[in-house]
């Protein structure tokens, strides 16, 4: 065993009344690469922010090869070769690369700096480990995955001996985080510590040396990956198997003749100050029928415009071309459709619960509970008389177990599962004709989940129909009937669930991805002329 | 000839008129390039002014005055960035808390010093800073461009001439400047400047002090060196024209430069048609209307209607 | 996650502090400039508070403050800082004395509804510009009210240079109304209802205001459009979810923020001067944010904190006769440490309270102990 390069012992972190981190006490050997895994809400950010200084931790303590040091911030952290590279990369975009490497670098003069010196090192780092980019490109030229590289390019300049890595693969296509494990693995070898976050087990069981999982706040299990299996380690995550509900009874009955949503030719161009930019579409060309009856799960890689065309069908997204017919009425560009009308129509949605927008956290629970439908609402409840509103949602948070049942209490101090309930209740209490969904299960627990489904499915075998998008291909097998597949803003292909399993469907994303790996160079190459 | 003169005369007053309005807008910049709105210019600029000119009248020095006058602005500005950085408050409703303290405080004090209704004592030309009068590079004599040197470039107060270097500096600064460029950082990405090992607090509570400083300077031009002693809200929103002026100059030096010099100049152009009437213009246009171009002209720029502009990315959030 | 913290604690605690250590610092700052703090205390609340006529006087500069007070309140819940009191409150007066002037010969109880709706629509404009300006162009309000600010004082002083000005007078003011155009002041009425009040500028806009009050609450929590003020206010995406027309809300918003500041001409003009001059607005519309900081952006903490300010006002102006020339200034100088206090320092001492007060109970217990509670 190596000598450890970091330890963090027993810290402990509140955030006001919340206990974020629990005594987690971690040992990173120098040398290794070392995984991180957990649940949402696990503490695994809190704990990497402790350690680069950007969290004071409440108590515990840091010790930094062989000395316990206090990471009072960044600039200590670095001092001490710590390096972290951030899930939101965060750069002046129109700065050149060598301008933001260099910009916390000590101040010599204040007049003028010299840059040769600096200049001379990054070039020799950036041969050395084979970057593509030039330093005096302007940020705004380089795509995710080169910002990333510029990231773990600053560290090395800086003699980073210990980096962290936050969720470094969520945004990445797969060639890219090929590359970025590649480049993970030389610095290795060059002797550096590399401590990585990521939900992505698969990358994690084959990269790193060993893996510590985290649950409420602590560090529960440190294993070899090559001691266990893939499902074992996923076991350990989440402390127990899942079994979710599975649509094996597909409804029997037969589809609705017409479809109840119509997209044909769906074109969405990305705008600058007002205008759009004709070159770029985000989505192009769109087809899709729903009838109802039916639970369509549209997959793609993170940002294929999966969301974004929820958004447009839901009506948050402008469109520029082509048409949205919804239960017969036909909705062109010009119509000016809007969240508004579809709704009146019998459209619900529930947005992505990260962007929080489906509930407005500084409002009460009540008011929370009729959110976009408060101009039916003047009719529905009489706006004088209180109780009326209060019934309907104390109802509602009963009805979907909603703790603690609290109607006056700001919607905000929820936590994030329960919020996501309250989301999914009002929506479906609409008993909309199309429901829309995107993330549906995020942050709520297991046992809710269950429940989430049934009622999904109490409302496809009424004759509804519900389109949604999920990061988690597991959902999307056991919710849906049949499988859209979007790519790079187009729709590609379309299978039935009952034809597939995960692993196919795994494939099937990551191989449209190859087929189109010739277009998608050309097209990023377009972005930055 | 004549018309020539009467010209020069109101160029000459333009750059006195715009000269306080400069520093004003150039503290706005410090700060507002970091990410803190500056609302409270009016206040800091009014305060140093009254401070500027009891210091001037009890020690008999302006160089004195114009140290207490500094210190001033930098205090107020301290208090600001206390709140807006430390506690992370509202940056305008800092700000006006600002201005509001700095009306009061500066009359009550002054009524308390002096007993003179509000005013300090009326400064003696040795209790002022003096004006400077470039070197004989030009001969005095009828010529155009000896006429553009003696009446219109020398024998301004010395604080003018700071001014236009200070200009130069910032722009220097900002371009140059390792930290120039923290600063800018701090008002365009204060994350990434986090993230590159810069405190961001420590970044924005410099700006914030510099920029105190120079609205000092500003505050002192007005009470003692182009005024002679302060009289109660001797600043009429001054600093909110300023405030226009950084907005009209898209937060960079050498824009708020001439958009300090045309709000100058209009203000000299309705100071000198109330007086008499020259050019022929004063029957067609009610002063008032060119008294509100400045305003008019912002706005127009804060709409977009003209050109557009472009704040710091991170202004005002914390 | 504030859930373990009893209500009372940001509700009523933290603000009372608030204003405790703005009066504090008042009267620290004022010893320390040589005023003799105790005494004036006394001559302020006697003269506010003593005497009927008094209390009069104090309700009467009230009137302004609720005004203004609930003005900024409502664009505050929009989201908007609306610090374009003072420009409003000018165009309010402005619209006020046009219709007194130029429609005098019409019987009052048609003259007043119109000389209201006047004062309402002027300032109503003069905040709709910028609000409009915000929605379409994405202009800051801050900014362009203090540009409207600017050019309504500008414009006061051309009408009464120009246009408004009392022909046979040398100074800058409108010719005094017709009597019959005044509006009825608070003696007359209580005359009429067999009372006796002190004769002193307090009319019926007083009555107005507090009308006002009501109908701000119910637009604000009992309506549709209320509802839809706040969520643009909370969170410009959220409203956009929820099918709000932000750019719709904003401008009325502001253009009814405008209008209840303009009324603070109808007080001013046709209830007090009679005739229009350059200094009228005198402040009111600025304080405005300090009273809706220190009312909490309620109706009933407006009410509360314009009393308040009414007694200081009233009570400056004894103080300005007998201790010293700063009668005004205190009040400015109270305003600014309220705002600093009340506004940009409220969470100041919320930290170091909540660790001295020891609430720091686990998010988790509390609801557990909740759920048992319920059974």
């Amino acid at each position: 065993m190596l000598a450890a390069a970091l330890q963090l012992k027993d810290i402990f972190k509140h955030y006001q009344q919340v206990e974020a981190l629990g005594g987690a006490c971690l040992t990173v050997a120098a040398g290794s690469i070392h995984g991180i895994i957990g649940e949402n809400g696990a503490g695994k950010s809190t704990l990497m922010q402790v350690a680069y200084g950007v969290t004071q931790p409440d108590s515990g303590e840091i010790v930094v090869d062989g000395a316990v040091i206090k990471i009072s911030s960044a600039q200590v952290a670095i001092k001490h070769g710590i390096g972290m590279l951030h899930q939101r990369v965060s750069w002046l975009d129109e700065m050149s690369v060598l301008e933001n490497i260099v910009l916390g670098d000590e101040i010599k003069s204040y007049v003028y700096q010299d840059l040769t010196k600096a200049r001379q090192e990054l070039e020799q780092l950036r041969r050395e480990f084979g970057f593509s980019f030039s330093l005096d490109v302007a940020m705004t030229q380089l795509n995710y995955s080169e910002r990333q590289l510029v990231d773990i390019l600053r560290s090395l300049y800086r003699g980073v001996r210990i980096l962290i890595l936050d969720e470094p693969m969520a945004l990445l296509s797969p060639d890219q985080a090929d590359y970025l494990t590649k480049l993970l693995v030389m610095l290795k070898l060059q002797g550096i510590s590399v401590i990585i976050v990521s939900h992505k087990l698969a990358s994690l069981h084959q990269l790193c040396d060993v893996i510590s999982v985290l649950s409420n706040g602590k560090v529960v299990h440190d294993v070899r990956p090559s001691s266990l299996s893939l499902g074992q380690l996923s076991k350990l995550m989440v402390g127990r198997e899942i079994v979710l509900p599975h649509a094996s009874s597909r409804n029997k009955q037969a589809l609705t003749h017409a479809p109840l949503l119509n997209v044909s030719n769906l074109t969405v161009y990305a705008q600058k100050r007002g205008r759009r930019v004709r070159s770029d579409p985000l989505l192009e060309q769109c087809n899709l029928s729903l009838f109802g009856g039916e639970i369509v799960a549209i997959a793609g890689l993170p940002n294929a415009g999966q969301e974004l065309l929820l958004d447009v069908i839901a009506g948050l997204h402008h469109f520029n071309r082509g048409s949205i017919e919804l239960f017969g009425k036909e909705y062109r560009a010009k119509n000016h459709y809007c969240i508004a009308k579809a709704r009146k129509l019998g459209v619900a949605y529930a947005p992505n619960p990260t962007l929080e927008i489906g509930l407005i956290g500084q409002l009460s629970m009540i008011e929370s509970s009729f959110l976009g439908y408060q101009s039916k609402g003047l009719r529905q409840f009489s706006l004088f008389n209180p109780s009326i509103k209060k019934q309907h949602c104390i109802n509602l948070m009963k009805q979907w177990r909603i703790r603690p049942l609290l109607a006056h209490m700001l919607s905000g101090n929820f936590s994030g599962g329960n919020q996501q309930k309250m989301v999914l209740a009002r929506e479906l209490s609409r008993q909309p004709k199309l429901l829309l969904l995107n993330q549906p299960t995020q942050g709520v627990d297991a046992g809710a989940v269950e429940y989430v489904y049934q009622q999904l499915f109490a409302l496809r075998d009424n004759g509804g129909c519900i389109l949604f998008c999920s990061s988690d291909l597991d959902e999307m097998i056991s919710l849906s009937d049949r499988i859209v597949i979007i790519e790079q803003g187009k729709v590609v292909t379309q299978v039935l669930t009952a034809d597939i399993d995960k692993a196919q469907l795994g494939l099937l994303l990551v191989k449209e991805v190859l087929q189109q790996q010739p277009r998608q160079e050309t097209s990023t190459q377009g972005n930055k002329s | 000839m004549d018309s020539l003169l009467s010209w020069l005369q109101l160029f000459d007053a333009s750059f006195r008129l715009a000269t306080p309005l400069l520093f004003a807008a150039l503290a706005g910049l410090l700060s507002e390039r970091s990410g803190i709105i500056d609302i409270g210019l009016e206040g800091k600029m009014l305060f140093s002014a009254f401070a500027g000119a009891a210091m001037a009248t009890i020690s008999g020095s302006p160089w004195q005055g114009l140290m207490v006058a500094v210190l001033a602005g930098m205090l107020f500005s301290l208090l600001h960035a206390f709140v807006c950085i430390t506690h992370k408050g509202d940056q305008v409703v800092s700000g006006i808390a600002i201005n509001m303290l700095a009306l009061a405080l500066s009359s009550i004090l002054a009524q308390r010093l002096f007993s003179l209704g509000g005013m300090t004592p009326i400064l003696s030309s040795e209790q002022r800073l003096p004006s400077l009068n470039l070197p004989s590079l030009i001969d005095k004599d009828d010529s155009w461009i000896s006429l553009l040197y003696w009446k219109l470039l020398s024998g301004h107060n010395i604080l003018v001439y700071v001014g236009f270097a200070l200009v130069i500096a910032l722009w220097l600064f900002f371009k140059f400047s390792p930290l120039g460029k923290r600063l800018y950082a701090a008002g365009q990405d204060p994350l990434a400047l986090a993230r590159a090992g810069v405190s961001v607090a420590a970044t924005r509570y410099m700006a914030l002090i510099a920029g105190g400083a120079i609205c000092g300077l500003s505050g002192a031009y007005l009470s003692i060196g182009h005024g002679a002693g302060f009289f109660e809200n001797m600043t009429v929103g001054k600093g909110f024209i300023a405030l226009a002026a950084l907005i009209f100059g898209k937060w960079h030096p050498i824009r708020v430069f001439g958009a300090c010099l045309l709000f100058g100049f209009l203000e000299a152009l309705t100071i000198r048609l109330q007086g008499l009437a020259i050019f022929g213009i004063d029957s067609l246009v009610p002063i008032q209307l060119i008294e509100i171009l400045p305003y008019v002209l912002t706005l127009l720029v804060l709409a977009g209607f003209v050109g557009h502009s472009i704040a710091p990315k991170a202004l005002g959030k914390s | 996650m504030s859930s373990a913290i009893p209500w009372w604690f940001d509700r009523l605690l933290l603000p009372l502090l608030n204003i405790l250590l703005a009066f504090g610092a008042c009267a620290i700052v004022l010893w320390i400039a040589g005023v003799d703090v105790l005494a004036g205390v006394q001559v302020m609340l006697q003269g506010a508070l003593g005497s009927k006529e008094g209390i009069s006087y104090t309700l009467y500069y009230a009137t302004n403050f609720i005004f203004s007070g609930l003005g900024v309140a409502l664009a505050w819940h929009a989201g908007l800082f609306n610090i374009g009191g003072e420009g409003q409150a000018t165009m309010g007066g402005v619209g006020v004395a046009i219709v007194c002037l130029y429609f005098d010969n019409l019987p009052l109880f048609i003259l007043m509804p119109l000389s209201l709706l006047t004062a309402a629509s002027f300032a109503a404009l003069w905040a709709f510009i910028p609000g409009w300006l915000n929605a379409y162009r994405g202009s800051h309000v801050v900014i362009t009210t203090i540009m409207f600010n600017l050019i309504a004082s500008s414009l006061l002083v051309y009408l009464l240079a120009g246009p408004l000005k009392a022909p046979q007078q040398m100074a800058t003011v409108s010719q005094i109304f017709a009597e019959s155009s005044w509006l009825p002041s608070m003696a007359q009425l209580a005359e009429s209802f067999g009372l006796s009040l002190p004769n002193t500028p307090l009319n019926i806009t007083f009555l107005w205001a507090l009308v006002c009050c009501v109908l701000l609450y119910i637009y604000l929590w009992r309506s549709g459009i209320g509802y839809e003020t706040r969520v643009v206010g909370f969170s410009h995406q959220g409203a956009n979810f929820a099918g709000i027309k932000r750019k719709k809300i904003v401008m009325i918003t502001m253009a009814i923020s405008g209008a209840l500041i303009g009324f603070i001409g109808l007080n001013e003009i046709q209830g007090n001067s009679h005739q229009l001059h350059v200094e009228f607005v005198a402040g009111f519309g600025f304080a405005g944010i300090a009273i809706a900081l220190m009312g909490r952006n309620h109706p009933l903490g407006i009410v509360i904190a314009s009393i308040l300010f009414g007694v200081l006002y009233q009570g400056g102006s004894e103080l300005a006769f007998s201790v010293d020339n700063i009668g005004n200034d205190i009040i400015m100088l109270l305003q600014g440490l309220v705002v600093l206090f009340c506004g940009a320092l409220q969470w100041m001492l919320r930290p170091s309270l909540l660790r001295w007060l020891n609430v720091k109970v686990r998010q988790a217990d509390v609801i557990a102990v909740k759920e048992v509670n319920r059974g």
